[in-house]
């Protein structure tokens, strides 16, 4: 009972609780009682000790007893579940001036859910958590009710409910191996060097999640179609969830620094190329999940510090870059960045918040991307993994490229497009103007985030050598854009869709299934066919033989009946003699 | 909702002469000049801060006191002048997908 009353009181019920509640209140009221749940959640959150479980025993299989352990609160889930409320409150902020009943309780919900998922300490809870991640988010996604939306909406149902089935069948499988389902660090190779299918399973629902190379396609697809609200709500939850999972899981794990590593790489080219300016923090976002990715893979406890910090910070940051996208499509309809530019003069306030999450995803210093980043990139150069370090560093150049210049640069500045939107409206504001607050705060005082960071911190982010040499990167760079801009070196945009992996399903794919329906109906069709025409050369033949004209159905003489009576008559007189 | 897409054109639409009088304090002469100086500015003062401070990093490159300037300017042209030929593959009509 104790146990129940537990769970029904921790952060991510409370959330998931509240989430429900408002949708019977209208949209002031139902902003309110969120921001009242969110701060009654974070308040339960920060009273748990370190290292609180709650434990529930399931049931019994071939002698072991299955238990659940529905919440566990310790350093690295706390900062998690932490900044998932964070993000949830910047969230309801944001959004209320809209007050979309459906987007506001299905938004919350999935921070609810995501906090729930960072807070479970076994595969099973974490499972349901995972799955309702996927289903309340997917209403954000379906929410602008276009065409677009929809299709790419189903397209994301079905990568996600596939994470989860893959969770699933890892989950089945270590129960049914007698391991038990509590959520630990595990390994994806046995003792004797043997793939681990159970564990590889898990590893792969995820790697969906995260966003692997090649499983990424889902991100950049949906994120840009949904609403002003959606994105920004999108932004925060479903990967850094998948961070957070591989962190507890999969620390360590050598794969993952190269995964990540080319995580950060590549969305790098799909990010400069690309037109709609959502979509370019769809790739950034993959970008920076990458550097997390590959500082779990590193797995050393300044490692895991860096991801967490980097997760936390990028949260931040995003929500702010994409807020600020979100109250540019507000005002003019559109994010594409052929028609936008020079909104700079009727815009202010959101130019100089977009340029504060540019400067914090680029790591500034001062900014909070600096002090998350840098424990990063110490991590892998203190393990001397020269070429990774030297990805890493790359990528840094490619992330102020495509978000800290092409966003706000596009946007804001550049050719005038003409037009004149008026200042997002009070709330957007707001919650943009928090969250600069945050970015900058923890930019100028980290030792706060680095108390509340999985391990203890002894890191000092602002010596000489490492300002001058992040300064000497940002503004060697800006210094390559101006020129490139100035002797017309620099691509413009062009109104265009840029192919990514994900035409292998959406062209060749479906072509392939539209083949295969066919062919299946075209096979079914032939052998029904031919059985119909046995069938009805059969029946023809009975017909012949049984129906009225055929042979049996023919009237016989008397004599050839008398005569078949005298035949029957023998027989049994001889049949008689014998016995 | 009754504030969303509110846009006007600009009161002097640039397309309207052939020489526009460019009305952003971003797109003054002045301050476009400025911006250049600044920046150049900052960048030879972090350049001649790399010489004098100790760089100590993890790999000898970095002790090379301009590595991450060179670096930085470097990887960012490679990216801009590489990446855009990405086009030519991957590029389609914006109703490619007929969704």
């Amino acid at each position: 009972m104790n146990e129940l009353i537990a769970v029904l009181t921790s952060p991510g019920v409370i959330v998931i609780i509240i989430a429900l509640l408002g949708l019977g209140l209208g949209g002031t009221a139902r902003a309110g009682l969120y921001l009242a749940g969110i701060a009654a959640a974070a308040v339960a959150l920060t009273r748990y000790e370190m290292g609180f479980v709650v434990s529930l025993p399931l049931f019994e299989i071939a002698g072991n007893s299955i238990d659940l352990t529905p919440l566990r609160v310790d350093k690295l889930s706390f900062i998690f579940a932490l900044i998932f409320l964070i993000a949830a409150a910047l969230n309801v902020i944001y959004a209320w001036r809209i007050g979309d009943r459906a987007q506001d309780v299905a938004g919350l919900s999935y921070a609810g859910a995501a906090v729930g998922g960072a807070l479970s300490g076994d595969l099973l809870t974490l499972f349901i958590f995972w799955e309702l991640t996927a289903i309340t988010s997917a209403v954000l996604i379906f929410a602008p009710g276009t065409k677009q939306s929809y299709a790419a909406g189903m397209r994301y149902m079905v990568v996600q409910i596939l994470s989860g089935l893959f969770l699933l069948a890892g989950l089945s499988m270590f129960a049914a191996s007698g391991r038990g389902l509590g959520f630990e660090a595990m390994s994806l190779t046995d003792a004797e060097g043997a793939l681990d299918y159970a564990v590889l399973a898990v590893f792969l629902a995820f790697g969906v999640k995260a966003a692997f190379p090649f499983l990424h396609n889902w991100l950049q697809d949906s994120y840009p179609k949904t609403t002003v609200t959606g994105a920004v709500v999108l932004s925060a939850f479903t990967t850094k969830l998948a961070v957070y999972a591989l962190a507890r899981g999969f620390a360590g794990t050598d794969i993952l620094i190269y995964i990540g590593a080319t995580m950060t790489i590549f969305p790098v080219f799909f990010a400069l190329i690309e037109n709609d300016l959502r979509k370019v923090l769809a790739y950034s976002l993959n970008n920076q999940v990458g550097f997390m990715v590959c500082a779990v893979g590193v797995g050393t406890e300044l490692a895991i510090n860096g991801a967490a910090a980097h997760a936390f910070v990028h949260i931040l940051y995003k929500a702010l870059l994409f807020m600020s996208m979100g109250a540019v499509l507000y005002r003019t309809g559109t994010t594409k960045a052929t028609e936008l530019g020079g909104l700079y003069r009727t815009m202010p306030a959101t130019t100089v918040f977009c340029i504060i999450g540019a400067m914090s995803i680029s790591a500034f210093p001062l900014f909070s991307g600096f002090v998350a980043k840098s424990l990063t990139m110490s991590a892998v150069g203190y393990e001397g993994m020269f070429f990774v370090w030297l990805a890493l560093l790359f990528a840094s150049a490619g992330v102020l490229e495509h978000s800290g210049i092409k966003i706000p640069y596009f946007a804001f500045f550049g050719h005038d497009s003409g037009k004149r939107p008026k200042e997002a409206p009070p709330q957007m504001l707001i919650a943009m103007g928090i969250a600069s607050a945050l970015c900058i705060g923890i930019g100028v005082f980290p030792q706060y985030l680095y108390s509340i960071l999985p391990y203890a911190v002894k890191y000092e982010p602002y010596t000489a050598a490492h300002v001058v040499t992040q300064m000497q990167l940002l503004l060697f760079a800006m210094l390559a854009f101006a020129l490139l801009v100035k002797f017309k070196l620099y691509p413009a945009e062009v109104r265009s869709v840029n192919l990514d992996f994900d035409w292998f399903y959406r062209v060749p794919g479906r072509n392939l299934l539209t083949w295969a329906n066919g062919a299946s109906r075209a096979t079914w069709n032939a052998l029904s066919g031919i059985c119909t025409q046995r069938v009805q050369a059969l029946m023809a033949r009975i017909y012949a033989v049984h129906g009225p004209e055929g042979q049996f159905a023919r009237s016989w003489p008397i004599g050839f009946m008398a005569l078949w009576t005298a035949v029957l008559l023998a027989f049994v007189l001889v049949l008689s003699f014998v016995a | 909702m009754s504030d969303q897409n509110q846009t006007t054109p600009a009161a002097t639409p640039n397309t309207g002469s052939d020489h526009p009088k460019p009305d952003g304090f971003f797109d003054q002469p002045g301050t476009r000049t400025a911006i250049w100086i600044i920046l150049i500015a900052l960048c030879a003062g972090f350049a001649i801060a790399g010489f004098v401070i100790d760089l100590h990093g993890y790999f000898p490159i970095e002790e090379f006191g301009v590595f991450y300037g060179l670096f930085g300017f470097g990887v960012f042209s490679f990216i801009v002048l590489v990446g855009q030929h990405l086009r030519k593959i991957l590029m389609r009509p914006e109703d490619y997908y007929d969704e």
